[in-house]
């Protein structure tokens, strides 16, 4: 697998990152598509996501050629694709142009914030009585995990949108944290100050004591997978090569630099990490564009950590 | 380990004697015949029957080849007894004699007088071939987007729609009335031409010649102008004993002109929980496994069902004999003795306490409460201590969450103080116990400021925050869930194939909130509601206005300048609308036991029987004549002997049989809120909220607008949606609890129970039982409590000292299943 193509879809290619998108976005059956690749490859994806409606105009859709009072106040620049352009604010974007595809067609009739993620995570419209699942939860649920770690990961914080809903929070993602902070860790993954891995263990053994004690007596659904995700908590707390996963400080500190240490280029390399250790979905949340005041000035560090 | 069962010592004394629950087989005592009201139409039409033999202890069995079944009038119908069905002779009205042993009954089936040739009509004809040989099923014709350009509506829900595709579509290039045999419509099923579906028809079927008969007839639409108005299918409920026995279930359509049609072979019959049972397209249901299991049967848009229990073996003479506390029980342990399920034995009195505490208050019993309850020696203490409960504030601050959970009182749109009061509003009239039905009506007639009057913040969810427009279609689904426990939102778009209500009964709902109008406050998120004089919602098809229109048929009278939604509410909770308080019970019942007696618990639809209809049934109607008091309803669940059952495994039944019909008491998990607040209460360490006073419980809590973290990750709900708290555990729970600093902080405390504990100079031992009684209301049995020892002293000779013993110890409780779980 490639992941060092691009930043935006790594793993996964081009074209199916499109069929994924495009079928959910029909309302088809992801489901299927799934299934139907299960035997032959694996699926990695990494979402990168810039929360808060970044605008086209400032981005991926200058529209060179408008009336002035319909281009924004930067200028478009040529890409590596002949003919297409791109903002200004994006020129390390514009250099890999030929290695992704823009839909500048895509609109949502959805006007809140929460709302509209959910419909572009889900592919489904938003309903009051019901949630649709995110992508990643039906990649969890269909594909399962792989080398110990959860199948999908939410980089840096939770986010409504990006959830299990219907399916059942079990399918719900892991959140790091933000990478980019001193000494990241991700929460409730290490062991407490003062308990050794040994001490932990034995914790656990105590705590088998108590549940099969309760267990001769109880029988449930609910305890069966309290205990499954009990299970895989300790896997990922006492297994090195999970937690080596997540430890973004093993990365070389150049190639950290290059991402930029902000939290999207921290988390983006994260992600990549993750990916490249088994996990199947990362999505990256990328915050602050909803700039209703003081546009220019807010979208241009925004977009010049994204670039 | 044995838990301690101290039966007995917690009976009530509202103790009664179970009239229908006996090892002693019934004594016949009579015969029913279905279907009822048979309307032959003409000469050589018949009608398939089935017989129930009814016996004394009120269990039925199906006799319909062994009773005899004459004809008095063998002119006009004869009886075919090879295929248990009634031939027609020659008009009139033919009475039936049925006899079994001692017990005899004469019913009636009367024959029309109509035409010898009937023609061929498109309904019912023609769509029941479509629907029998799955040409309209979701996976071919009646899938949204049809199949290569032939689409068909969902099991023939639209016919007029599927003439126009079949007949004139594409320039009625699937009829062919000048050479009918060449028709697509005959050549695609036949496999004459290539067809995507395969081999559906032989020439030489009956279908085949019914198809070609139309087309020769010219292919009209509907001739005679009669439709089905209703299907029904008999027996509506059958107990089968032993896998692979059968019964002959009989499909009976009702049509437009008043006769009658045998319809068991042309119907797609559905099995609910095809593990329990299978049916063949002639209606032969076998039983497959011990369960239960709902059978459905569908045609021209109506539907028929039967509820089917297959039990492994008949009751035996050893089945337990049981005395139920009130009338809950007596309906439950009916039900349980005729599936032949035995229930669960009582639950210890510690086990009650701590379950009761968790249901009703959200919080653990302590030891003194414990204490007190358990030394109490009257007859009558688990009674008592439910009225007690009732009265106190937790049981308020409890179940205000769910409340809010089904109102919705969410921060997406509400913000700080709004938000606050209308937690307020729903803990007052919780606390005064106002009826039920009241409340609701106030809900739906709420108007004006948000900030003066709280129910108001009920429409908020509904309105489109950017936009700043209310919207029906967002209030409609919600109401109809909440109180008439009717999943509509599906009719908003389309009518639902498979159920009754249709995209008229949506907008006709909707239309009662046609009026209602919202204005902003500047710059905050205060809100005005308001009625306007007028306003309409246009149906998506005819785009002309719809008039208002309560679930089901009735249009109300609408006097001019009224508040609309008053005149739903009012219909809404009227004590003869069998909806509400239905909805309401069920809802409620849920909360205790998981499983609603109609599960999902706000799915009610005729292919979603409730497990137990006289019990539903009977406890909406006690609730009604409670006068609506949330407090009566809690009582007598409470008190019964189904919610006091252990949580025990029993052997002999399916673990979803027993969970279907309340057999036992099913392990649930604690609710964030309460599970934190439970937390606290073991370590004795509060947990700390910004911006609230120590000590403050998590229900208590009125703006998460931060949530803590222990909160969110526990499944604190999204309420901006109606899909309420997900049950199953995350990654990330485990991981928090295990490492978490809500759990680390509070063991690691100085000031945590343990301080206090083993600053008493209390031993292990002591401090072990101790940390089992506060946090699974018990005490260990000397084997734990050595097991735990011993365990204990291997990580002391490790060099761990006493308190790092105990705080592993407390770790290990808080992480436990027993602990977590309410059971």
């Amino acid at each position: 697998m490639d992941v060092k193509a691009s930043c935006f879809y790594s793993t996964c290619r081009r074209r199916d990152f499109l069929k994924v998108g495009a079928l959910a976005f029909a309302g088809l059956n992801l489901p299927k598509l799934l299934a139907a690749d299960r035997n032959r490859r694996e699926i990695s994806c990494i979402v990168l996501f810039q929360n808060g409606g970044a605008s086209q105009l400032d981005t991926f859709d200058p529209k060179p050629d408008a009336p002035s009072d319909i281009r924004g106040s930067f200028k478009a620049i040529p890409t590596s694709v002949p003919g297409t352009h791109i903002s200004e604010l994006l020129p390390r974007t514009a250099k890999l142009a030929h290695k992704f595809s823009i839909i500048r067609s895509m609109h949502s009739d959805e006007a809140i914030h929460e709302r509209a993620r959910q419909y572009i995570f889900s592919g489904t419209k938003p309903r009051n009585e019901l949630l649709h699942p995110s992508y990643g939860a039906v990649v969890s649920r269909e594909l399962g995990s792989k080398n110990g770690l959860p199948p999908f990961v939410v980089i840096p914080e939770k986010d409504l949108s990006a959830e299990a809903g219907f399916l059942g929070s079990s399918y719900d993602p892991f959140v790091t944290g933000n990478p980019n902070t001193k000494d990241f860790s991700v929460k409730d993954l290490t062991l407490p100050l003062g308990l050794t891995l040994e001490e932990a263990q034995a914790r656990t053994h105590l705590l088998a004591m108590l549940d099969s004690a309760f267990k001769n007596v109880e029988q449930s659904p609910v305890i069966d997978s309290m205990d499954e995700f009990y299970r895989k908590a300790f896997e990922l707390i006492s297994s090195p090569a999970a937690k080596r996963a997540f430890n973004i400080g093993e990365e070389p500190e150049k190639l950290r630099d290059d991402y930029g240490r902000t939290t999207v280029g921290q988390g983006a390399l994260l992600a990549r990490r993750l990916i490249e250790s088994g996990v199947r979905l990362a999505t990256v949340f990328h915050g602050g564009y909803d700039t209703h005041v003081n546009h220019e000035k807010l979208t241009q560090p925004l977009l010049s950590e994204f670039d | 380990m044995a838990k301690l069962r101290l039966i007995g010592s917690g009976l009530l004394a509202l103790l009664f004697v179970m009239p229908a629950c006996g090892a002693e087989a019934g004594v016949l005592k009579a015969l029913r015949l279905e279907p009822e009201g048979i309307v032959l139409a003409s000469r050589g039409a018949a009608q398939r029957f089935t017989l129930t033999a009814i016996y004394s202890d009120g269990t039925e069995s199906d006799a319909t080849r062994t009773a005899r079944v004459i004809s008095l009038n063998p002119e006009v119908v004869v009886v075919d007894t090879a295929h248990c069905q009634f031939q027609a002779k020659s008009p009139g009205l033919a009475r039936i004699r049925m006899a079994q042993g001692k017990v005899a009954t004469v019913a009636e089936v009367s024959v029309r007088n109509h035409p010898a040739e009937m023609s061929v009509n498109f309904s019912p004809d023609i769509l029941s071939i479509l629907t029998t040989k799955g040409c309209n099923g979701s996976g071919c014709h009646g899938s949204p987007v049809g199949q290569n350009g032939f689409k068909l509506s969902l099991f023939g829900y639209d016919g007029a729609a599927d003439y126009q595709m079949i007949v004139k579509a594409q320039d009625g290039r699937r009829v062919n009335l000048q050479d009918p045999a060449k028709s697509l419509l005959l050549l695609k099923p036949t496999f004459v031409e290539p067809h995507g579906g395969g081999r559906l028809l032989s020439e030489d079927s009956d279908e085949y010649r019914l198809l070609l008969k139309w087309l020769e007839q010219g292919a009209r639409q509907n001739s005679s102008g009669t439709r089905l108005t209703k299907l029904e299918m008999a027996p509506t409920e059958r107990i089968l004993v032993s896998k692979g026995s059968h019964q002959s279930m009989v499909v009976i359509g009702r049509l437009s002109d008043g006769t009658t049609r045998d319809m068991t072979r042309e119907v797609r019959y559905v099995v609910g929980d095809d593990v329990v049972a299978e049916i063949m397209s002639d209606g032969t249901l076998s039983a497959k496994t011990p369960g239960i299991t709902t059978v459905s049967a569908r045609a021209l848009g109506q539907v028929a069902t039967a509820q089917i229990g297959v039990i492994q073996e008949p009751v035996g003479s050893d089945y337990p004999h049981v005395k139920g506390n009130n009338f809950i029980d007596e309906l439950v342990l009916t039900k349980l003795h005729r599936m032949n399920v035995r229930p669960a034995a009582l639950t210890s009195d510690r086990e009650f306490a701590r379950r009761i505490f968790l249901d009703l208050m959200g919080i653990l019993p302590t030891p003194e409460e414990l204490h007190r309850f358990l030394e109490d020696s009257r007859l009558d203490k688990r009674s008592r201590l439910i009225n007690s409960l009732l009265e106190r504030p937790e049981y308020v601050s409890h179940w205000t969450v769910k409340f809010e959970d089904w109102f919705r009182n969410c921060q997406l749109h509400m913000q700080g103080r709004s938000m606050g009061m209308f937690k307020d509003w729903i803990r007052d009239w919780l606390a005064a116990d106002r009826p039920y039905n009241q409340v609701v009506r106030e809900l739906l007639t709420s108007q004006g400021d948000t900030m003066l009057n709280p129910a108001a913040n009920f429409w908020l969810p509904a309105t489109d925050f950017m936009l700043k427009q209310f919207s029906v279609n967002k209030v409609t689904p919600t109401v109809s869930r909440l109180f008439l426990g009717v999943r509509m939102e599906c009719a908003e778009c389309h009518n639902h194939p498979l159920e009754n209500y249709t995209q008229d009964d949506f907008y006709g709902l909707a239309a009662f909130f046609a009026r209602l109008r919202v204005k902003h406050g500047y710059g905050e998120y205060r809100r005005t509601w308001f009625l306007e004089n007028e306003g309409d919602v246009n149906h998506p098809l005819t785009k002309k206005p719809v008039l208002p229109k309560f679930l089901g048929d009735a249009v109300p009278p609408i006097p001019g300048d009224v508040d609309l939604r008053a005149i739903l509410a009012d219909w809404i909770v009227a004590s003869e609308n069998s909806y509400f308080a239905r909805a309401t019970v069920n809802r409620v019942w849920h909360e205790y036991f998981n499983t609603g007696i109609v599960e999902p618990f706000d799915d009610f639809r005729s292919t979603n029987m409730p497990t137990n209809r006289q019990l539903l049934d009977r406890l909406a109607r006690h609730f009604v004549d409670c006068g609506y008091r949330l407090k009566e309803l809690h009582r007598i669940i409470l008190n019964s002997r189904t919610y006091q059952a252990s949580s025990e495994t029993s052997p002999g039944a399916s673990e979803s049989v027993q969970r279907l019909l309340f057999a036992r008491c099913f392990a649930r998990k604690l609710p964030a809120e309460v599970l934190l607040d439970s937390i606290s209460q073991v370590t004795g360490v509060a947990h700390k909220f910004r911006g609230y006073p120590d000590g403050t419980f998590a229900k208590d809590l009125y703006i998460p607008d931060n949530p803590d973290y222990f909160l969110v990750t526990f499944s604190f709900p999204r309420r901006d949606i109606l899909a309420g708290r997900s049950q199953s555990p995350t990654l990330g729970q485990a991981l928090h609890m295990m490492n978490g600093e809500t759990i680390r902080e509070k063991i690691e405390s100085d000031k945590n129970i343990l301080t206090g504990l083993m600053h008493r100079g209390l031993s292990d031992a002591d401090i072990i039982s101790a940390l089992y009684e506060r946090a699974y209301s018990r005490l260990p049995s000397d084997s734990e409590l050595k097991a735990i020892q011993d365990d204990l002293l291997v990580e002391r000779a490790a060099g761990l000292d006493s308190r790092q013993l105990l705080e592993s110890f407390l770790w290990a409780i808080l992480n436990s299943k027993e602990f977590q779980l309410n059971h």
